[in-house]
């Protein structure tokens, strides 16, 4: 656990330090929304749009976190920890990333969309939350996957979006539920769905890592 | 005790072998050079060695235990790489605090590192501004901090200018005298005249038997490495 917390530490410092990836995650999700909204800014398509944006986004920036991390890989894996605590650690990395993102953008839906994302802003906040973990955790084991190729930007949106679609479908679910102002029981289904794919995603992807680091 | 025992190694990439079966024994507290041309797999032998890789066929052992990435066995092995390993936009001392942490090592220890290796002037700069030569001893002093049993280095005076290929030289002739054992690779045999109490030379995927470095002449190698050396 401390390994881990090492971990995100120094990746916040590094970002504070560059800004880079939450510079182009968030100049890439605003422009998405802007074009989103430009296309078609009713309230029905809100949920959808939102999750488009924050996928997208997401994608940009957790290549670019293992990436920062190929050329230190080396110490990483030689150092006494467990590789699992280095995925431990990227997927919160790339998770605070992804809400950082998130903050960011909300305010553009309430203005572009509509105002119910105020109004329903604290029960928001739960599939934002669930979803946003689901994406960082399999972001993050298939980043590491492809971090070594040269492709790697290409290759995670290929890879990460077929095994996220049940992330995505019940998060649009559960937010367009929560805009329409339905109750939190309401959207049950979705919300236990998205809590059980982050579950399931991490440990699986706790364990691989290992393998997946390995060249 | 053999720190490093290297039996039957076969590495291949894409099917295509790099090490074709390579034997190496070293003891504690050897210090063993690799020579070799450019491409000829020393950096390969070096990661498996490291437990970064594994053999395609044979076994590496550590200390008398088959090499595995194990944390425990990991601890034991300090590797300087060709790649800086530093963190760009932390300062000298930053990095070293990360890695000390990594280890669990307490906070005074990059004190004595940064000490021991005279690193007091680039404590508080960034990786990003160091040169070729000062980012090479910060690396060593990274690799150093937990006191390896195996140190590795993977051509560690490759740019480095007089003082500081003395400076290295030094500190790793002080973890010799305290039975560390050192392997490293390099092209040119006066270094390895200057550090290494045995030498192999690694052609065409195999390895020579230990030698002491003065009976590698010059002439010999240069027929071995061809044109490929400098």
């Amino acid at each position: 656990m401390k390994a881990t917390l090492l971990l995100v530490v120094k990746d916040l410092r590094l970002e504070w330090r560059t800004r880079e990836m939450i510079t182009t995650a968030g100049l890439l999700a605003f422009l998405l929304v802007i074009v989103l909204g430009a296309t078609r800014s009713d309230p029905e398509t809100a949920p959808a749009a939102m999750w488009v944006t924050f996928t997208f986004g997401a994608t940009l920036g957790f290549t670019r976190t293992l990436a920062l991390e190929r050329d230190h890989l080396t110490a990483l894996l030689l150092a006494p920890i467990d590789r699992g605590a280095i995925f431990l650690a990227k997927a919160l990395a790339n998770w605070l990333l992804l809400a950082v993102v998130q903050v960011m953008s909300i305010p553009v839906f309430g203005a572009l969309f509509t105002e119910r994302v105020w109004i329903h802003l604290p029960a928001l906040a739960l599939p934002l939350v669930l979803g946003g973990i689901g994406l960082a955790a399999t972001g993050t084991l298939f980043a590491g996957l492809i971090v070594q190729t040269r492709l790697r930007e290409a290759l995670l949106p290929i890879l990460m979006l077929p095994v996220t679609l049940p992330v995505l479908i019940a998060a649009v679910s559960a937010t367009a539920g929560i805009l329409d102002g339905q109750s939190l029981s309401a959207i049950g289904a979705q919300l236990k769905l998205l809590g059980a794919f982050d579950i399931l995603f991490i440990t699986a992807s706790w364990m691989l890592f290992e393998v997946v680091l390995e060249e | 005790m053999w720190a490093v025992e290297v039996q039957g190694v076969v590495k291949a990439f894409d099917h295509r072998p790099v090490l074709r079966g390579v034997d190496l024994r070293v003891g504690t507290g050897e210090t063993v050079a690799i020579l070799g041309a450019n491409g000829s797999g020393k950096t390969t032998l070096l990661r498996l060695i490291a437990t970064l890789s594994a053999p395609t066929r044979g076994t590496v052992s550590l200390f008398d235990r088959t090499s595995s990435p194990a944390p425990d066995l990991r601890r034991r092995i300090g590797l300087v790489s060709h790649e800086s390993l530093l963190y760009d936009s932390l300062t000298v001392e930053e990095n070293l605090r990360f890695f000390a942490g990594l280890y669990g090592l307490p906070r005074d220890r990059v004190g004595s590192i940064v000490a021991e290796m005279a690193l007091h002037r680039l404590v508080g700069r960034r990786a990003r501004v160091l040169s070729r030569g000062q980012r090479q001893q910060v690396n060593l002093a990274r690799a150093l901090l937990h006191d390896p049993d195996l140190v590795i280095l993977d051509e560690p005076f490759t740019g480095l200018d007089l003082d500081a290929a003395a400076r290295v030289t030094a500190t790793l002739r002080d973890r010799t005298a305290r039975e560390r054992t050192i392997l490293f690779t390099t092209h040119d045999l006066a270094e390895a005249r200057a550090l290494a109490s045995g030498a192999v030379v690694l052609m065409d995927g195999r390895l020579s038997p230990i030698t002491p470095p003065d009976q590698l002449a010059e002439a010999q190698l240069a027929e071995m490495f061809g044109n490929a050396r400098r």
